[in-house]
Order: structure tokens, then sequence, then C-alpha cells
């Protein structure tokens, strides 16, 4: 089987809420750097699929691609989630004798974070209070020419909350394809002395480049084969 | 002057980093203040724009979520802050049927 690639989509929430747009407010990276993917860490993506054939020139396997959308600023995901419950504040201001304070000077979150009392009117509200961004559809170019197969897929791991998007890729049609990632971004808004992510829907698009090199062996860089057994 | 809470996020190339065994190269650094100033950001030469009174905040994230990653330690003159390790608190319930 084939080494998956994994493409990390990082947004940088409070940016992208504030202009409205993904637009320099979201980087990428895939586990393909080291075979030459390009632009990596910005906007421009560009995936590299190698291996349209295998070496002896028959038919390569399909390629599939896992996409998982984060929050710079959000809680890592692999830390544990209680409904109900926030683990850890990272305090971001919030202007005092705002209107979401109830008559004991608590701050009231909705949305699975609890009430935090406050002791000061400077307090704040944590910065974790972002939700991740979450993929809602995967269209463009590659999927229309019947490149890019996408599809969202559950899990048992909590990872995103459970759901990831994944895609199979025709590796047998070099090529360069675009595709457009549809993202909603959750964005902080008060009403009646509450606050709740609210999710904003944008766009960010990125590229695969299926080309005609061989597959190799990752472990040796040769032909496929058995691996040598010292 | 507020104090502001700025994370700074790493995200590193696992598999990349143990076959290569080297963490250059496959690891990539960001923060939540590109629009206050920090430059660098996805790059292994963040340079992260501060105040004063600022906190700041480290958290790890592997590329591939199968792999694991942690920091271990963070080296930074004392003059400018001194990190310490926290934990995330958690809890568990008791479901009675």
């Amino acid at each position: 089987m084939n080494q998956q690639l994994a493409i990390l989509i990082m947004v940088d929430i409070d940016s992208a809420i504030a202009d409205q747009t993904l637009d320099d407010h979201v980087y990428l990276f895939d586990n393909m750097r080291q075979k030459s993917s390009e632009f990596g860490t910005t906007p421009k993506l560009l995936t590299v699929i190698k291996g349209t054939h295998w070496i002896d020139g028959s038919q390569a396997s399909e390629q599939i691609i896992n996409w998982l959308p984060y929050g710079i600023g959000s809680i890592s995901p692999t830390v544990q989630r209680v409904v109900g419950d926030l683990c850890e504040l990272h305090p971001t201001h919030i202007p005092k004798n705002s209107e979401f304070r109830d008559r004991q000077n608590n701050y009231l979150i909705h949305g699975g974070l609890n009430k935090f009392e406050c002791s000061n009117d400077e307090e704040s509200i944590p910065e974790s209070h972002n939700s991740s961004p979450v993929i809602t559809n995967i269209t463009g170019e590659a999927v229309d020419k019947q490149i890019m197969y996408p599809a969202r897929y559950g899990s048992p791991d909590l990872v995103t909350g459970g759901w990831y998007w994944s895609a199979a890729i025709d590796s047998s049609k070099p090529g360069m394809y675009s595709y457009i990632m549809h993202i909603l971004v959750p964005r902080l808004v008060g009403t009646n002395q509450a606050l709740f992510s609210q999710p904003v829907l944008m766009q960010c698009e990125a590229w695969i480049h299926v080309s005609s090199s061989p597959k190799v062996n990752g472990f040796t860089g040769g032909a496929i084969g058995l691996l040598p057994v010292i | 002057m507020l104090s502001r809470t700025i994370t700074i996020k790493v995200v590193v190339d696992t598999v990349g980093a143990l076959a290569s065994e080297a963490l250059a190269g496959n690891f990539y650094l960001l923060d939540t203040n590109r629009t206050e100033g920090s430059t660098g950001l996805g790059t292994e030469f963040l340079k992260t724009r501060v105040r004063p009174g600022d906190r700041l905040v480290w958290t790890i994230l592997a590329l591939e979520c199968e792999a694991y990653v942690a920091i271990d330690k963070i080296l930074i003159a004392p003059q400018f802050c001194v990190p310490t390790k926290e934990t995330y608190s958690g809890r568990s319930e008791e479901h009675t049927s």
C-alpha cells in the first residue's frame, strides 16, 4: 500500500474572521516535502503525487490524500476533551463592561465551554474558544476532471471531531490540477450575554501535480520488491 | 496596555524527521500574531513580535495524526521570559445507568 499523503491546514482563525478571507491567513503543509511538494506552508500548496506507473511500466495504484484542518490558536487535537468542559484558558482580551457578563461578573460562554468567574474588570475569554475549522466540501478542476475523488469519512479517532476528508487520486493521468477546499471557520459572536461559535464559510485553493515518475520503495529508493533483510 | 496571549504552534513532520534523523527541514513554526508584525510564519525562522506583558503559549502538533511529538524544553534568555511547562487538566465522569 502506498504511503498516504497528509495535508495539514492551519488557519489563523481570528485574522481570517477579521478579514473575512482565508487569503494570507491559512498555511498548508503536506508530508511529501522530501519528495518535492512545493510552496508548502503557503496557501499555494502543490502536492506532488508520483507514480503513474511502476518501474516495470505497469499501471500504478491510486494515491490517497487526507486533509486535517486546525486553528493555530486552538487547543491541540491530542488534548482529551469532555463535552461541556474546557481544560485550559488561553486568555484573549475582550472589552470590560461588555455585555457578556452576568450579574456575578462571570463570562457566559456556550458551545461546550464553561462559565468563567472573572476576578477583575480586565478579564478575558479563553482563546481556546476557537473550535477547529471544518472542511465541508472539496471541489474544483481535479474533481471535475475525475482525477480526485474526495469524500468525508468518520473515524473513531476524535481528531477533528471524528470526521476527516480523504480522496483517492487517479495517478494514471499526469498533469497539474487545482482543487478548492470549502472551509467553515468559527466566529465568536455574542447574543444575550452569551457567546456562541458561528461558522463562516470560506474557500482555499491548492494544487496536485501527478507526475509520471515511477513509484519506488520508500525504504530502499529502488524498485518495488522484497526489503533487504539484515 | 492590555496583555495578550499569543499562541506559537510548532508543526512537525515526524516521519520525515525520523527518516532523515534531523529536525531541520521537517518542522514549521506559526503564531497568531502575524497581523501585529510577526514574520517568518510557516518557516523554521519564526520571529514573533511581542510587547511587555504578553503571554506566550507554545503548542506542538504532528503532521500525521498517528505520530506523536512533544516539546521537551524551551531555551530563551530569562530576561525576556521564563517558560514553564503546563498541563491541560481534565476530568472524567462516572456514568450510572
